[in-house]
């Protein structure tokens, strides 16, 4: 049986407009236009026990939200969802002691107290036996080298120390189901690779299933194995990591530098449809070049005076799902990124 | 809008301000309440007050008096009073005070403009209130109201804010050097208001404490305001408190300035 | 069962206060800030007493010794609700802007205990309860009040008013799960509050029927010393004792709803 089971998810937000000037503002202080948006339309998926998932996609393209829903901090406008065979939604508390949500930017950790008191707290919340609790903290506490950290207070704490102890009071009554929103955003790049790390190994350990967000697709690659890619709040994507390359079209990367600084429109005249300029910056020159054109591009290049040196790469998997985003945003015939700055304004402004 | 494409940065925070007073309606309409309520309960208790003893007057306040100066203080020190001080302060602290200081605009003078048109809907309400409730008072000949008065009145009020203003800003200086501000500030809310005559009459803390006030600006913003219009200062004394009230208004206004510049040195000076 | 989980959460409350104790000795001048903030509120009260003495007021049977009593009431309930509740109720907003709401909602605990309890302020109710305690003792003893059996009525009637009170003031902060701005909903919440500054009695009956029965405010300072005078008949007794049942049950009901709602709109 599945761990997770999610049928037709769907959230709608509705919120208020209001158009700039006065007079709107007066008429807004007695009457408001109702608008929606579509976070999350109609997702389904599937996930097993054990398995390490990760939700990509841009800002607002629903990934947080569908994390909300399935931790139960959202109700879904429709849908069915069943997390650990219980409604999230209905929060039971017996739901509640079996899984932990770490989100990068909220903290639970009280902020004048060593780590260890908020933790303590967590185990009286949890109601941990005393054995088990001091097990499991040690544990923890040496998987991310932090033991001697604990009875330092939580705003002393370098940003990557803290999420280690925010991970450490998540983890602290052993949950089967992990979701992390963001967990490495803003830390430098010793602290991502050790959280990294121990989510791996987390994973493999314990058995753990773990959902992750992340804009770093070194998170990704590293912990998880299965990526659902999310864009306008439908699932785009949903496989082996591995196999994204394939169904994002298969592009590779060609590096070229010339003797002198080339003019962009020679270059196309001169390898014509079979690749597009991604960056060029006067001698120097990056291609997109699809798998099939790449013999035809290669020895134009090999016979052209012009070029001093060149290498061929492949494509950066974060490319390959813009590519993706960008796609979906024309099928949807609008700028994705304007509609959601300024809905997220909006919702500022109101809540 | 407009006010951007004719330049002028102060009419645009202006009605930036008086659009942001309307965003929100529910704390608009219970303005309103908080307006009356508290009232209420200061003219409840002086009723019994004077009920209990057969009074004739308290404090030199007949009945009447003491109704009309409860009213009317009330309504001035919802006039006069800014409650700025958590705005600038956080302003101080989160260093949105920077991007003030980097934009060719006088900090000052943008919030100025700001406050002024956030101000304008809440205070037409308290005139037209304020505006029935002298009418009232001169239908049933309460306290020695006049036209004359209330024109003279209006610029002590006007005044007044001034100095208040004035007063909140200066304070609000302190935010450079204090860690902790928020506590402070419902400190100085609460004495200033005491102080003001905003509570009860400056008369109940008797005599040799009014000698003390006279020399502080508090009792020109509410207490003296309220006296010039419920005629319970002659003119001349008007006048004269209306000159008391300039040269706070200057000295306030040397004040602000000085406690702006050696704060915004300590702030540029650890760097924000 | 259920038993075991009221320990449950006895011990959780003694968790916050030892964590809440711990945080508040790292900023000692916030501490000593908040006692400057009820020393400055204190100031206030003292002129209503200063009035009541000058002019020797007499409202019905009540000297202003026993005036003093409400007013000392008043005053500890005021420190007791600003260090128990309403240190809480402020950050709610806080919480559903910053998003620690949903932290907290993925906890296997009561919401409403983790988020209304959560943090307790030393500083805040010290000078309140203090002066409080000594004006219902000076008030009591002027009075020449009996010290009896009396006493374990009033502090039984001073635990009613501080549920009642917690139930009353939560009601306006929920508004905060839903708009952004509820600074004027707890100013008016604090001026009905103040209501309680002086004895029901110089209210018209109209309003001390709504204090009493609809919103009952009147019940959190003016029954205790009621009681201790004698004032209070059987049925008054009963209603004081029934109305924090009802108010709670509403209060989990609006509670409920609020989180019901926070979660269908979202964020």
């Amino acid at each position: 049986m599945s761990i997770i089971e999610v049928n037709n998810l769907s959230k709608t937000f509705t919120y208020y407009e209001k158009k700039a000037g006065l007079r709107h503002s007066w008429r807004h202080l007695f009457h408001r236009e109702e608008l929606e948006r579509h976070a999350v339309s109609q997702i389904s998926f599937n996930i097993e026990q054990g398995e390490a998932v990760a939700f990509i996609g841009p800002n607002g393209a629903g990934k947080t939200t569908t994390l909300k829903m399935l931790t139960g901090i959202l109700h879904p406008t429709s849908g069915h969802a069943s997390v650990l065979g219980y409604t999230p939604w209905e929060r039971a508390k017996a739901f509640k002691r079996n899984f932990a949500i770490v989100m990068g930017q909220k903290s639970q950790l009280w902020w004048d107290l060593p780590a260890n008191e908020s933790i303590y707290l967590n185990k009286c919340i949890y109601d941990i036996e005393d054995r088990i609790y001091q097990d499991t903290l040690d544990e923890l506490a040496e998987m991310l080298d932090v033991t001697r950290l604990l009875g330092v207070q939580v705003r002393r704490l370098s940003l990557g120390e803290r999420m280690k102890m925010e991970i450490i009071a998540a983890l602290i009554h052993q949950p089967k189901l992990l979701f992390l929103d963001e967990p490495t955003l803003g830390l430098d790049y010793a602290s991502q690779k050790k959280v990294r790390q121990f989510l791996r190994s987390y994973n493999e350990q314990k058995q753990a299933t773990i959902i992750l967000t992340s804009h770093y697709m070194k998170d990704i690659q590293d912990v998880c194995s299965r990526a659902i890619v999310i864009a306008g709040g439908k699932i785009a994507f949903d496989g082996r990591i591995d196999a994204m390359k394939k169904a994002f079209g298969d592009y590779k990367r060609v590096k070229v530098r010339f003797y002198e600084p080339w003019k962009e429109e020679e270059v196309y005249q001169w390898l014509g449809a079979h690749a597009v300029v991604h960056a060029h910056h006067g001698d120097t020159l990056d291609l997109q070049v699809e798998h099939e054109a790449i013999k035809t591009v290669s020895r134009r290049l090999i016979e052209h005076s012009g070029v001093e040196d060149w290498s061929i790469e492949e494509e950066p998997i974060e490319e390959s799902i813009e590519r993706i985003y960008v796609q979906q945003s024309k099928e949807r015939g609008l700028n994705v990124g304007q509609e959601q700055s300024r809905a997220a304004e909006l919702q500022s402004l109101e809540a | 809008m407009r006010a951007v494409l004719t330049g002028n940065k102060y009419v645009t925070a202006f009605t930036l301000g008086m659009q942001s007073s309307m965003e929100y309606r529910l704390q608009f309409f219970i303005g309103l309440f908080n307006l009356v309520f508290p009232i209420g309960l200061q003219c409840l208790i002086w009723t019994a007050v004077y009920a209990s003893q057969d009074h004739q007057s308290l404090y030199g306040y007949d009945y009447g008096q003491m109704m009309l100066y409860t009213v009317l203080a009330g309504i001035v020190a919802k006039l006069v009073m800014t409650h700025l001080e958590h705005t600038i302060a956080e302003d101080i602290k989160s260093g949105g005070l920077n991007t003030y200081l980097v934009r060719p605009v006088s900090y000052f003078g943008y919030r100025l403009s700001a406050y002024m048109g956030s101000r304008v809907v809440s205070d037409t309400i308290l005139i037209i209130v304020m505006s029935v409730v002298i009418g009232i008072a001169m239908a049933f000949h309460i306290g020695e109201m006049s036209l004359n008065r209330v024109a003279v009145a209006i610029i002590t009020l006007v005044l007044a804010s001034a100095v208040q203003f004035l007063l909140t800003y200066t304070i609000c200086a302190l935010a450079f050097t204090l860690q902790e501000i928020s506590y402070f500030f419902v400190i100085t809310t609460l004495i200033v208001q005491i102080l003001s005559g905003g509570m009860v009459p400056l008369e109940v803390f008797g005599e040799a404490a009014n000698q003390w006030f006279n020399l502080l600006p508090f009792k020109y913003t509410i207490y003296f305001p309220v006296n010039v219009l419920n005629g319970r200062l002659a003119m001349n004394e008007a006048f004269q408190g209306m000159l008391i009230q300039l040269v706070w208004f200057v000295l306030l206004i040397g004040a602000s300035r000085m406690a702006w510049k050696l704060g915004l040195k300590r702030y540029v000076g650890i760097g924000g | 069962m259920k038993m075991r989980s009221l320990g449950y959460y006895f011990k959780l409350y003694g968790v916050f206060v030892k964590n809440c104790v711990a945080a508040s000795m790292e900023y000692r001048f916030n501490f000593w800030m908040g006692i400057g903030v009820e020393i400055a509120f204190l100031c206030a009260k003292a002129l209503y007493i200063l009035i009541v003495y000058q002019t020797n007021l007499h409202i019905g049977e009540l000297t202003p010794d026993h005036i003093l009593l409400f007013i000392g009431t008043y005053t500890m309930m005021t420190g007791l609700y600003m260090g128990l509740f309403y240190v809480n109720f402020v950050r709610i907003s806080q919480y559903v802007q910053g998003g620690t709401l949903d932290l907290l909602i993925t906890k296997p605990v009561s919401l409403q205990f983790l988020v209304s309890l959560r943090y307790i302020d030393i500083g805040l109710p010290i000078p309140n309860i203090l002066a409080g305690a000594i004006m219902v003792g000076v008030g009591w003893h002027r009075a020449q009040l009996p010290l009896n059996w009396n006493l374990l009525g009033y502090i039984g009637f001073i635990g009613i008013a501080l549920m009642i009170t917690y139930c009353l003031m939560l009601l306006p902060a929920l508004l905060s799960f839903r708009y952004v701005q509820t600074g004027a909903v707890t100013e008016m919440a604090h001026s009905i509050w103040d209501a309680n500054n002086m004895p029901l009695d110089i209210f018209p009956m109209w309003l001390q029927r709504i204090g009493v029965y609809v919103i009952p405010v009147f019940l959190i300072s003016n029954y205790g010393p009621k009681f201790v005078m004698g004032m209070l008949n059987l049925w008054d007794i009963l209603w004081a004792l029934l109305v924090p049942v009802i108010l709670f049950i509403l209060v989990r009901k609006c509670w409920s709803l609020a989180v019901r709602k926070y979660s269908s709109a979202g964020s």
